[in-house]
């Protein structure tokens, strides 16, 4: 009654009609009135509940719904937040299209999870009805992202190098010896960036023990990922490092002259003949590099004669900037006062020595390193003979210690994911971490047993060589002698 | 193991609404796709994405593309480059590792700009800011989507300005492509100790270096984009917001030997927008109007269906109506009858 009232009263002032009271009386106690203001609240009501429904559906639509992105053949696992079911009024929930995903739901638990088979983009659907909805109601449909990496490991691919290529290298060598009473082994590794590309290995290496005297000759050298032949530069860099060693320094007996003022300061404890032995053995290793540099610069010269086409780059000022190569050098013998190590270092690759004892571990050169890559230096650079900030004699070093454990070379594809940065080359226990990985603790459990037999050892250097680091797919160069 | 950070400075003003933005965001989607499949972008990328219309937003923050999730793209107000940049240099400097003797820090990251129309406000502190701060320190690409960027001030910032002449889907196809060879060539390159910023080559017809002495603007600072109309609207039903685009259409005609060219606006579409539109609107009064007269074409509207979209109360709110007798304004509450208009009247417009 009072009901049927309010309303056609309602109704009249929406109208704008003038309220005869006695009317409105007459009409809010007429039965059929009554019963057609309460169909009219009735089907008011429904369509305010139905509005209410859609409304919910259509916020759960606009809402984000996130799942975790997968990755291809690694278990998945994804439980939904059951805040967003309470905040829409979900009554029911579940997921279609996922048996090509590999996945399946679990509505008990609302967890989905399963096994990607492949990666990619994918949409999966959510079926839900919310509160309000009858229980045969249609279920809704939501599309939603989920996605699938592929295995990053799996992309890389190994595209054999152009043998036809003008200066062609092998893309893996390595070597095993005996220094004396010392072994060597060296792996030299095309990097994983070269192998998706398939281009060339720049890094090389190379070493000879001489016999007749029992000096050991060892270079390693990394050509510039930016100059073209710099596979050649580096290889050779370092083999006349050692043909200049073979062919002149032994031959002028220099080296015997500065092993026989060593042998007296080991007696006299003289400092005085200890640093002018010093200075004679950097005169000498002085001279095989500049040789070296020299040797490339005129295989530049040679090259650009016979292939002047690809002498096409802009912004270079001569032809051995196509060859650019860092290079270390180590000469070293077992005389009466220790192991006398000479060392020289252009670029960022290190030379580091740990001592019998496995105490204390030394770097034996400084590197050059810039901010954006562009700090590094060439053996090819004429400029690193007379340059003021970094003088060309501090590049070479001479040191003496009774024994050691191990002694390394190695190219910064090898120390950038080891070692990380330059500080670190600087710290012992950086060292002998690295020594522990060599042996075998690492993710992979691959190590060298250092008591092994020589190609034994050989073998698990190169196996050790394959080690997996994200972002680091550089060539790998490592020699140690032990 | 050292990042190359790429970021996305994304232009989500209104004249974006519509296609434009699906297409960049399809875009930013395909460019994630397609590094996927280069290993060493996968490993070395990392990828941030920033939006701005009158205000500022980091919509992605930098994480490596593994972790990315294609996000759903917001529209806002305004275009205001100096709020878009201010967020940029702070994310800037919140996340670039440096170089030190304990750490590697990151590659010179690379920022790719995107926008459709002349800022809106002010810009010049914030790029004598990047100027003086950030020039160096990282690489920007400016692209202009369509012919609505001013070059001039784009030319303030770097002198790599790109202009996407085509907006149709093939071009802008053809534009994302560019973009992620151009981040797969500086991912190479930074492996090969160079620079670390190598553009690909602009080898599409859609695509081309912008000729900053070609524009003929100047330098006057525009404070309107007048190549669209965007008329912001709220819907009588559901009381969400909607926009409705118009763009320019200059129609040539002859006058008694007088060459003139008449201006009116197209109908491009009507589109509903999230809260995310408030939150990313300038909020500045904005008295700026455009004659109906000049628009051609009315939508329906996009959140009720309601058969009219334009409708104006008097106090001045645009809203939707349908065939009720007694409309309630969705802004103010008035409630009354609407006649049809005769002859045009001034109505508010946003900035684009
Ligand atoms: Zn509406
Ligand atoms: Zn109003």
């Amino acid at each position: 009654m009072n009901t049927t009232n309010d309303y056609i009263k309602k109704l009249l002032e929406t109208k704008k009609k003038v309220i005869n009271n006695s009317l409105l009386h007459e009409f809010s106690s007429d039965e059929t009135y009554q019963e057609k203001v309460q169909t009219i609240i009735d089907i008011q009501n429904e369509i305010m509940a139905n509005w209410e429904v859609r409304s919910r559906i259509i916020e759960f639509k606009n809402e984000s719904v996130r799942v975790p992105n997968g990755t291809q053949n690694i278990e998945y696992s994804h439980t939904f937040d059951t805040s967003l079911i309470q905040k829409h009024q979900i009554i029911s929930f579940d997921l279609d299209g996922l048996d090509e995903l590999g996945l399946t739901f679990d509505k008990e638990t609302g967890t989905l999870a399963g096994m990607p088979e492949t990666s990619g983009n994918f949409k999966i659907k959510i079926l839900f009805n919310v509160k309000g909805e009858g229980e045969s109601a249609e279920q809704n449909e939501k599309l939603i992202d989920i996605v699938f990496n592929p295995d990053p490991k799996l992309l890389w691919k190994n595209i054999p190098s152009d043998t036809e290529a003008i200066f062609w290298k092998e893309e893996n060598s390595s070597i095993s010896d005996t220094l004396g009473e010392k072994s060597i082994i060296i792996s030299s590794k095309r990097g994983r960036s070269h192998q998706n590309d398939g281009t060339f290995r720049d890094d090389d290496f190379a070493y000879k023990h001489f016999d007749e005297n029992d000096w050991s000759v060892i270079a390693v050298s990394d050509g510039a990922g930016s100059a073209s032949f710099s596979r050649e530069g580096s290889k050779v860099a370092c083999n006349e490092i050692i043909s200049y060693f073979e062919n002149e320094i032994l031959p002028s007996k220099e080296l015997d002259a500065i092993e026989a003022q060593l042998d007296e300061f080991s007696e006299t404890k003289n400092e005085t003949i200890l640093t002018e032995a010093e200075n004679e053995a950097k005169k000498v290793l002085y001279k095989a590099v500049l040789h070296a540099h020299n040797k490339i610069n005129e295989l530049a010269q040679q090259t650009f004669e016979e292939n002047e086409a690809l002498f096409n780059r802009k912004n270079t000022s001569y032809n051995a900037e196509y060859f650019h190569a860092t290079l270390i050098v180590t000469a070293i013998k077992k005389t009466k006062i220790g192991y006398v190590i000479l060392t020289f270092g252009v670029g960022d690759c290190p030379i580091g020595i740990v001592n019998k004892d496995k105490t204390e571990a030394r770097l034996l050169n400084w590197l050059d390193v810039g901010e954006f890559g562009g700090g590094t230096r060439f053996i090819t650079q004429p400029s690193i003979f007379h340059s003021k900030e970094r003088p060309m004699v501090s590049r070479f070093n001479m040191h003496i210690q009774e024994d050691f454990s191990h002694l390394f070379l190695m190219t910064d594809g090898i120390y950038d994911p080891k070692f990380e940065v330059e500080a670190n080359l600087e710290k012992t226990e950086k060292w002998l971490e690295f020594i522990d990985d060599l042996e075998g603790k690492n993710e992979d459990k691959i190590g060298i047993d250092f008591s092994a037999e020589l190609p034994e050892a050989e073998a698990q250097l190169n196996n050790w060589m394959d080690f997996w680091s994200k972002g680091n797919h550089d060539d790998r160069t490592l020699a140690i002698i032990y | 193991m050292r990042r190359l950070p790429i970021y996305f400075l994304i232009d989500v003003s209104e004249s974006m609404v519509g296609d434009p933005i699906s297409e960049v965001q399809d875009g930013i989607a395909n460019i994630i796709q397609e590094l996927k499949t280069d290993p060493r972008a996968l490993e070395t990328v990392f990828i941030s994405i920033i939006v701005f219309a009158g205000e500022a937003k980091t919509l992605v923050p930098l994480q490596d593309i593994i972790s990315f999730y294609p996000p759903k793209f917001p529209v806002g107000s305004g275009t205001s480059l100096g709020k878009g940049l201010g967020h940029l240099m702070f994310e800037l400097r919140k996340n670039l590792v440096k170089t030190t003797a304990e750490q590697k820090g990151d590659w010179k990251p690379i920022v790719f700009l995107f926008t459709d129309g002349v800022p809106t406000d002010d810009s010049s502190t914030a790029i004598r800011e990047w100027q003086s701060n950030w020039k160096k320190t990282a690489n920007l690409v400016a692209v202009s989507l369509g012919d609505g960027a001013d070059a001039h001030i784009l030319n303030q910032l770097t002198e790599n300005i790109i202009h996407l002449k085509n907006t149709d889907h093939s071009a802008y196809k053809e534009f994302f492509k560019w973009v992620s060879d151009s981040i797969k060539t500086s991912s190479e390159s930074v492996e090969n100790n160079k620079s670390g910023f190598e553009l690909a080559n602009l080898a599409s017809a859609n695509l081309e270096e912008m000729d900053v002495t070609k524009d003929s603007r100047g330098e006057n600072t525009h404070k309107v984009d007048d190549n669209f109309v965007v008329i912001s609207a709220l819907c009588q039903n559901t009381r969400k917001n909607y926009l409705m685009k118009y763009k320019k259409v200059i129609k040539q005609s002859n006058f008694a030997g007088i060459e003139l060219g008449t201006k009116s606006y197209r109908l491009n579409g009507a589109y509903q927008v999230d809260d995310t539109y408030k939150e990313l609107s300038g909020n500045e009064e904005i008295k700026l109007t455009v004659n109906t007269d000049e628009l051609i074409g009315a939508p329906t509207c996009p959140c009720c269906g309601n058969q009219i979209a334009f409708a104006v109360c008097q106090c001045n709110q645009i809203h939707c109506i349908g065939d009720e007798e007694v409309t309630t304004c969705p802004g103010c509450g008035n409630r009354g009858k609407y006649g049809a208009g005769t002859g045009g009247f001034d109505v508010n417009r946003t900035r684009g």
